[in-house]
């Protein structure tokens, strides 16, 4: 008991000894490098636009082809071997040891010691009038190949599906870069001032590996983020008016709520001040718009046969016809995410001879309507849509802890996977770059995702040299360092 | 392998010589700026300052030399820098001699040899730097500044095809500015590098040290292109990993250019047209997008543009520096003469106009301005008709016209005729026929005419799933069932027998009042659709009402959802887990039920559940017991139902025990707990529960 008391005592005594100029000297250099760093740049105020409305439409500074993105993404990565990337070589070898020259070095995510070969585990035949091959899952797609542009030869740095997801949407494999759609609606801005100018529609039952970081606005102001809006239920959470609230009131709250935040921002000038009056005034413009944008049983019958829909779920197809109709009203970047395509084989659900198929029927009639819906209405001109995984799948049966497993799976591969463009200012009905016979390296015209988002950029007339943005002493860019427009699949 | 540790140990040198540099300076500083390093204590400063810097000279000289005997730089600048080189790394050793001499002999510091030998020795410290400069960046570079850098504007590639580029040289004009952009830094008559000189035509015949590097005519065999196109690891590929690539149109160009060089005064018209992509090369928008001038098209007022935004115009240029606007109202609900009579303000410069899912009509199209550049137009989903389309003539280069959902016909098809710019026409959903669709395909062949989908390409889809809807499922005396379909004219035909429903079954028109128990199933069909699955419901007669029901004990605290009255509301549960059960563990269920008179009561339905895995059970046995006032009850049935059966995974089960009618007012139920599970359960001998959600009594 004493003892306590004693060194209660000292630490009494020992905080009476600390002056203020202790403090000052002990922390000289903390203050200093916060100061260095305010002046190199790290709050930035030199926010273009700054002051005015974030979204406001801006002309893009070349000439754009798209006016608008739809990306589909296909969460998990989809084995190119089963769908897009036909290797009839691959087949012979069906069952044989994998060669060791393409083990050696690597480093594979569930893959241990020397894996069998797998083959196509589905049909291939040329499609369409460009004869591009298509599996037998894509009976659909078939109809609209000669409008898509297949590139075979992506290729990523990241193997694992979080880290990938981010380096696909933020040209980063970590956290903190703003997402694709950010940037665009940052370079930008959107048609139509009452709905969001990012929009993103989750499916398959779960938010992608990554989490909402790849919909995030990194260190962009953070009105550029993503709006997720949910196809069932409410689109957008807590967006209605509580009961008893006229529309009127709430005008006259988000006024004068609105007001105190200008004065906080002529006091203070952070950037975030000007996002929170911005997102108030776009949700209270959201309350009238988004209920009649997100709703589905709108569309006639036709549209439901054509997308395969079902109102009230959220299903891969419903996000489909909502991203047309988000479209069609000026959505500026409509991101879809589809979950459930790591074919790992470790499971039903996750197995090439199984949950694969339902992948595809989820997937192959949606995104075929969509864009026989884009061109029948004369968007698709304007639209780019994009379609892909994070990274591709392995030439070799996956053998989880060295053993053969009861379902047929390949691993995670970074080398070599397939996407596909359409739309605005992409040449259609063709194929671009190659893989080996194995379809385990890129060997021609190899992609890599900084050119992906390079071209997207330039089909939105935007240098992506010189979409920038400065934080913490440097102009940061969505290709960072690298990326070159595929100008070959440029229509 | 030690000839490359020398060349590697070479390339240090433009590191090491700043250290050098930098120590030099300082030591210079301390000595001119405290009385000549007179003071007792900047004495060890300034002797310890000479010692580096005498030994960073000394081994980045060394490295120098290793360096300079790579090759590749001015002979001359190099020599000049050499020299200088060596005589700061020997003034700075004498330095440091004298110092070391004076300071251990504690003399007054007042040696004026140490004095201008240490000024001579930084004069040739900075010239020799700049020389070093000079090598490493170019003659020059020092004053250069960028405005000097870009004396003669290179023709924009884009712009090759006009005819007013055809007398412009194709060397000097296009290709000295590439090379100059992406080569000249290395290979120039400063540097060198290969003994290549790339800033003038004579340098550039005359080759490097492996020979010439361009043969006209023949780009393939020409290392100025095929360099260009090894892979980036390659060490040959020029320019090296690291430095600026050319882009794609570049290289193009560059070949274009060996191939049909003659002399270097070639003109762009002597040459066969350019065929490689130039999209790339100006991201910025060429005058090559458009059949017209841009530079007769004057930009719009800032001012005019923000009135029409502010009238509900989605309004922006269509690039930052092309004054052609893009101009929408697509989707407003404000749709008048007026509004569209804005459009009059910048008539001169609207290159898309989107009018669609608006409220146009025939005699609001009218009022459209003439647009002398319009090359876009969209009135899809309007009420507009054939009579619009006699305004199209005003908008001369129309070349896409979408009119999707409208009520134009073959009529206004023939129309179209006249529109000679016109590529593309959207036609889904309007009133034409094939039979005009042709027509007008084979007499305007150049234009793409865009219909619907052909729906018979896709398999079809099953229609959604219908639902049956019911306020409970439980009734006392009868209920209403209502049918719907996410489509309001799918045909929704039903059975109440449990068997299968089709087109023969019974067809829903409006609700059904049911009096009756029923298995309810449900189908949709429609023209188009596959059928959708069978939905099914059952719903049941719960017989008496009961005014209370009373427990002898209460059951468990997870489960005892609404109190007692749960067993009389008429909702039955479907999981153990859905708080609409009542249940207890090791103990028999017991419960009495208040009839609102004394009625004649012939059988009592009791719904359980059985599930393995939560140890639930169905009752052993249950007893029933009949009382007119609540104090005395009289037996009337004991059903035994026995031990759980492992194959009877079990779900909720309606159980009646039936018996001789008899008039009561309370009717005790006992459901007898299993008491422990059965020897078959993986967890045998521990105390089982049972479950009921409701009674009922007929």
């Amino acid at each position: 008991m004493k003892g306590t008391e004693l060194f209660t005592e000292l630490r009494i005594r020992q905080l009476q000894m600390q002056t203020r100029r202790h403090f000052l000297q002990k922390c000289t250099t903390g203050l200093g490098a916060l100061a260095l760093g305010s002046l190199t740049g790290c709050m930035n105020r030199n926010v273009p636009g700054h002051g005015k409305n974030p979204f406001a439409t801006k002309s893009p500074p070349g000439f754009a082809k798209a006016k608008r993105v739809i990306y589909l993404h296909m969460a998990g990565a989809p084995s190119q071997l089963e769908l897009f990337d036909y290797k009839p070589e691959l087949a012979k070898l069906d069952g044989k040891p994998c060669p060791g020259s393409l083990l050696e070095g690597r480093r594979f995510a569930f893959i241990q010691g020397v894996p069998k070969m797998l083959g196509p585990q589905y049909r291939f035949k040329p499609c369409g009038q460009s004869g591009t091959y298509l599996s037998e899952l894509l009976p659909h797609f078939s109809n609209v190949v000669d409008d898509a542009c297949v590139i075979k030869s992506m290729h990523t740095d990241e193997f694992n599906h979080a880290p990938a997801q981010l380096f696909m949407h933020t040209g980063h494999g970590r956290l903190g870069r703003p997402s694709m759609g950010s940037w665009v609606s940052y370079g930008l801005g959107t048609e139509n001032q009452d709905l969001p100018g990012f929009i993103v529609l989750v499916s398959g039952g779960k938010t992608p590996d990554a989490g909402k970081s790849v919909w995030g606005s990194g260190f962009l102001p953070s009105v550029y983020q993503g709006v997720q809006c949910r196809s069932d239920g409410e689109p957008v959470l807590y967006l209605n008016d509580p009961k008893g609230m006229s529309r009127d009131q709430k005008g006259k709250i988000i006024e004068a709520i609105n007001k105190i935040n200008e004065e906080s921002y002529k006091t203070f000038g952070d950037p975030e001040t000007l996002t929170r009056i911005e997102q108030f005034e776009l949700a209270y413009r959201m309350q009238a718009s988004v209920p009649e944008a997100m709703d589905i049983t709108r569309e006639p019958a036709s549209m439901h046969a054509l997308y395969g829909t079902t109102p009230g779920q959220s299903t891969f197809a419903n996000n489909a016809l909502l991203a047309r109709r988000l479209a069609e009203r000026g959505v500026r970047f409509i991101q879809l995410f589809h979950w459930g395509w790591d074919a790992h084989g470790a499971g039903r659900e996750e197995a090439l001879n199984m949950g694969f198929k339902d992948r595809c029927k989820e997937v192959d009639r949606a995104m075929s309507a969509l864009i026989l819906d884009l061109k029948q209405r004369g968007l698709l001109e304007e639209t780019l849509v994009v379609w892909g995984g994070e990274f591709g799948r392995t030439p070799m049966r996956e053998n989880r802890d060295g053993k053969v497993m009861t379902w047929i799976g390949r691993d995670h591969h970074t080398e070599c996977f397939s996407i596909w463009m359409a739309g605005g200012g992409i040449r259609g009905g063709m194929t671009y770059g190659e893989t080996d016979d194995l379809g385990y390296f890129g060997i021609q015209d190899r992609v890599h995702v900084n050119d992906l988002h390079a071209t997207m950029l330039h089909c939105l007339g935007i240098d992506h040299e010189k979409l920038t943005y400065s934080f913490q002493g440097r102009p940061f860019r969505l290709t960072d360092t690298g990326g070159k427009v595929l100008d070959k699949i440029l229509a | 392998m030690f000839e490359k540790f020398l060349q590697i140990l070479g390339h240090f040198h433009p590191l090491l010589v700043h250290i050098p540099i930098g120590t030099l300076v300082l030591t210079y500083i301390l000595y001119r700026f405290n009385g000549h390093g007179n003071r007792r204590n900047m004495r060890h400063a300034i002797s310890t300052g000479l010692f580096i810097s005498t030994g960073a000279a000394v081994l980045s000289a060394i490295c120098g030399l290793l360096l300079a005997r790579q090759g590749g730089y001015d002979e001359d600048l190099l020599s000049w820098h050499k020299y200088l080189g060596f005589v700061v790394v020997g003034f700075s050793l004498i330095l440091w001699y004298i110092h070391q001499d004076i300071y251990k002999r504690d003399k007054t510091f007042t040696s004026t040899a140490f004095r201008w030998l240490f000024n001579l020795c930084m004069i040739a410290l900075v010239v020799g730097g700049h020389l070093g400069g000079s090598l490493t960046h170019g003659r020059g570079y020092l004053f250069k500044t960028e405005a000097r850098a870009v004396n003669s504007p290179p023709i924009d590639p884009s712009t090759l095809s006009q005819p007013d580029i055809g007398q412009r040289k194709v060397y000097e004009e296009i290709i000295q500015p590439i090379l100059k952009d992406k080569c000249t830094s290395c290979h120039n008559p400063d540097k060198k590098k290969g003994d290549l000189i790339l800033t003038d035509s004579k340098g550039l015949l005359a080759g490097g040290k492996n020979g010439p590097v361009v043969k006209m005519g023949d780009p393939e065999s020409s290392a100025l292109y095929t360099n260009l196109q090894k892979p980036l690891e390659d060490d040959t590929h020029m320019p090296p990993d690291g430095k600026r690539q050319l882009t794609e149109t570049e290289k193009e160009l560059i070949a274009w250019w060996i191939k049909n060089h003659t002399s270097f005064d070639d003109k762009v018209a002597d040459f066969p047209a350019f065929e490689g992509k130039l999209a790339i090369i100006s991201s910025s928008p060429g005058q090559n997008q458009f059949d017209f001038d841009l530079a007769a098209i004057r930009p719009a007022d800032q001012k005019i543009i923000r009135n029409l935004q502010e009238d509900g115009y989605k309004i922006f240029s269509l690039a930052q520096d092309i004054p052609l606007l893009d101009v929408s109202l697509a989707f407003n609900k404000k749709m008048d003469r007026k509004t569209l009579g804005q459009l009059k303000r910048v008539q001169g410069q609207v290159y898309k106009l989107d009018l669609s899912h608006t409220g146009l009509t025939d005699d609001l199209a009218s009022g459209i301005p003439d647009l002398p550049y319009l090359e876009h137009l969209n009135l899809g989903n309007t009420a507009i008709g054939d009579a619009s389309l006699d305004e199209l003539d005003r908008f001369p280069r129309l070349k896409k016209l979408n009119l999707f959902q409208t009520n134009v016909g073959d009529a206004g098809l023939e129309k179209l005729k006249s529109l000679a710019s016109l590529k593309q026409l959207y036609l889904w959903k309007t009133k034409t026929t094939p039979e005009g669709i042709e027509a007008l395909q084979s007499a305007m062949p150049g234009v793409e005419i865009v219909q619907g989908i052909n729906m018979d390409t896709l398999v079809k889809m099953k229609l959604p799933l219908p639902g049956i809807r019911t306020e409970t499922n439980l009734f006392n005396d009868s209920i209403v069932v209502e049918m719907t379909c996410f489509f309001k004219d799918a045909a929704l035909h039903y059975t109440l027998d449990g068997s299968d429903p089709g087109l023969q079954s019974p067809r829903y028109m409006q609700p059904l009042v049911l009096k009756e128990g029923a298995d309810i199933r449900l189908i949709a069909f429609k023209d188009g659709w596959e059928s959708s699955d069978t939905a099914t419901l059952q719903v049941r007669k719960a017989g008496l009402k009961i005014k209370e029901v009373s427990l002898l004990k209460d059951p468990a605290k997870r489960y005892q959802a609404d109190g007692p009255g749960t067993l009389a509301d008429l909702n039955l549960g479907s999981d153990p887990g859905d708080g609409k059960w009542l249940a207890y563990q090791g103990e028999d269920f017991i419960a009495t039920l208040q009839l609102e008179a004394l009625r004649p009561v012939s059988k009592v339905k009791i719904n359980t559940i059985q599930n393995h895995g939560l140890w639930v059970f169905y009752p052993k046995s249950i007893e029933v017991e009949l009382s007119a006032d609540g104090q005395t009850f009289q037996p009337v049935a004991k059903n035994n139902y026995g031990s759980p059966q492992r194959a009877d995974k079990g779900t909720t089960k309606l159980i009646e025990v039936a018996f001789p009618p008899a008039q009561a007012k309370y009717v005790k139920v006992i459901l007898r707990n299993q008491g422990k599970n059965p020897s078959w359960h993986p967890q045998r001998g521990k105390p089982s529960w049972i479950f009921c959600d409701e009674m009922m009594v007929e």
